[in-house]
């Protein structure tokens, strides 16, 4: 990347404390997300991929080691970001307008100008008309855009996301990732995007980090070089298939996803993995 | 269309028609069971009796009703002027739930019945004694309902108000107090009707004024008659009261789930 980076993240670790003694959730973690760049960090889940997350919004403290965001260090919740979800988390008691609004409302941000603001946004991940309608009345799909637009109301350099296609139907999870980048492409944010779909995070990153079992480490590294707007035609293409193969191996080789002829009993003999 | 109308007519009783023919058939039957068996009035009067009754002493059973429903009223919010804020200090810190939790058990075990006489001594003849009562009986399930309202906020929703760097009261006033809403009204609900038990009992103690009085002078008189109007008019109050709440929980929190049900099942 020849940008400067965004967020440096220098040999951070985690351990909680449990009753069966220390469990370290991350091992040594440094890699770093250049300004404007698509980042999505990939791993099996309780790799502590969503400990590093919020790590980097200071929601968690690290053990050791530290994070700089935009030149500052995080020693406390940031709120120059965007966070998204897994669950909409959206307030029951507001409509989606308002449930974007909250937002500016805290922030004491101009009311006119942030809605104007909202509208916009609504627009631009298709909720138009939706404005006074309440969670309740809206899918999971429409929720997550309600919350994805809540992230965005304040124009923040840096967008969280845990997980946040994770919860819904895959037609949903299809569409929202296609509008996501359409979005993504709009406003150029640095994303820090967490996720265990390797699809997902292919097709929509600059890079992909994939994650090691617990404790949570590097395993490798991969920069997505395929032009943008990307479809979901590229499915069959060789490049595409290229990145998924390498992620995909990188399970495999932790142990994570294995090929059926390993899997211990598949032989028709029980037992016979142990041996 | 006839078919139609047939429909509309069965589900419109089924709303508030079968309740009220359920209520008229027990009055019908306690009316014609108490005549034909000839039961003395000091043991069980007609239904009839106590409605005439009930309508020749309007004036008495009234201002007495208005003693009891001020009392009634001052305990309730009183019980939540305490209650609530008492929820946000347990749930607010640890260390006082740790310290009021069993103080407010051994508040609420305590036989009310048994601590009012002393309440009637230090505080004597005055209405304070029946108020201070209602509030101990009506208040427990207001702040049980509140703390558990305020704790369960879901973590994602601290983080996410974190993340917008909201202050203490902007937490409190935008998230936690809507989300725990429901739980209030709940306790609230539970609340309003201990609160008329509370009147009585207080009552009871020692009062000259009040439909607690007036059971009391009624039961000492056998004159079961006006105890029953004293119990109607008691019932009708209460009724009324909870009603109250009840639309005021539909008005606030429109948008809760428990208020949602009857919409998409379309009853």
């Amino acid at each position: 990347m020849t940008h400067r980076s965004f967020i440096e993240i220098r040999g951070v670790t985690k351990t909680y404390p449990s009753k069966r003694g220390d469990v370290q959730a991350l091992a040594k973690i440094d890699f770093s997300v250049a300004e404007g760049e698509f980042l999505s960090l990939v791993g099996p889940s309780g790799c502590g991929k969503s400990t590093l997350l919020k790590i980097v919004a200071g929601l968690l403290p690290q053990s050791s080691g530290q994070v700089v965001l935009g030149g500052v260090k995080v020693e406390r919740p940031q709120s120059n970001i965007g966070i998204v979800f897994q669950s909409p988390v959206l307030m029951e008691w507001r409509n989606a307008m308002k449930n974007i609004l909250i937002q500016a409302e805290v922030r004491h941000m101009d009311m006119e100008r942030s809605k104007t603001r909202a509208q916009v946004l609504l627009q631009l991940v298709g909720l138009e008309g939706f404005e006074n309608h309440r969670p309740y009345e809206l899918s999971g799909g429409m929720q997550q855009r309600v919350a994805i637009c809540r992230a965005l109301i304040h124009d923040p350099p840096l967008l969280l996301m845990d997980e946040p296609f994770g919860a819904l139907d895959n037609l949903s999870r299809e569409q929202l990732t296609l509008d996501f980048q359409h979005i993504w492409m709009e406003t150029r944010k640095t994303v820090f995007f967490v996720t265990h779909n390797i699809l997902e995070a292919v097709f929509l990153s600059d890079r992909v980090v994939g994650m090691t079992p617990r404790p949570g480490g590097i395993d490798l590294i991969e920069t997505i070089d395929i032009p943008r707007p990307r479809t979901w035609d590229l499915l069959g293409s060789e490049r595409f298939g290229h990145y998924v193969e390498r992620l995909r191996n990188m399970f495999r080789s932790q142990g994570v996803l294995r090929d059926s002829a390993e899997f211990p009993g598949a032989g028709g003999k029980w037992g016979k993995a142990g041996e | 269309m006839k078919g139609q109308g047939e429909e509309g007519w069965v589900s419109h009783l089924g709303k508030i028609g079968w309740p009220l023919v359920f209520i008229l058939g027990a009055a019908a039957l306690w009316e014609v069971l108490v005549r034909a068996l000839h039961i003395p009035k000091w043991l069980l009067p007609a239904l009839s009796v106590v409605l005439l009754r009930i309508g020749s002493d309007a004036h008495f059973l009234g201002t007495h009703a208005a003693y009891t429903l001020y009392v009634i009223l001052s305990g309730f919010l009183l019980a939540i002027a305490v209650g609530v804020p008492m929820a946000l200090i347990i749930s607010s810190w640890r260390f006082a739930e740790k310290a009021v939790y069993p103080l407010l058990v051994f508040s609420q075990t305590v036989p009310k019945i048994a601590i009012a006489p002393l309440f009637a001594i230090w505080l004597g003849m005055t209405s304070l004694p029946h108020i201070l009562i209602t509030l101990l009986i009506s208040f427990f399930p207001i702040v049980i309902d509140t703390v558990a309202g305020l704790k369960s906020l879901p973590l994602e929703m601290i983080h996410l108000s974190r993340s917008m760097g909201t202050t203490r009261w902007q937490m409190f006033r935008k998230i936690r107090l809507p989300f725990a809403l429901p739980f209030l009204f709940a306790g609230l609900k539970v609340a309003i009707t201990l609160a008329v038990v509370g009147a009585i009992v207080g009552e009871w103690v020692g009062s000259e004024k009040g439909l607690g009085y007036v059971l009391l002078l009624a039961n000492g008189q056998l004159d079961t008659a006006l105890a029953f109007s004293a119990i109607i008019v008691l019932t009708l109050m209460g009724m009324g009261l909870f009603f109250i709440v009840w639309i005021l929980e539909k008005l606030l929190i429109s948008w809760h789930v428990s208020e949602r049900i009857r919409e998409t099942e379309g009853i």
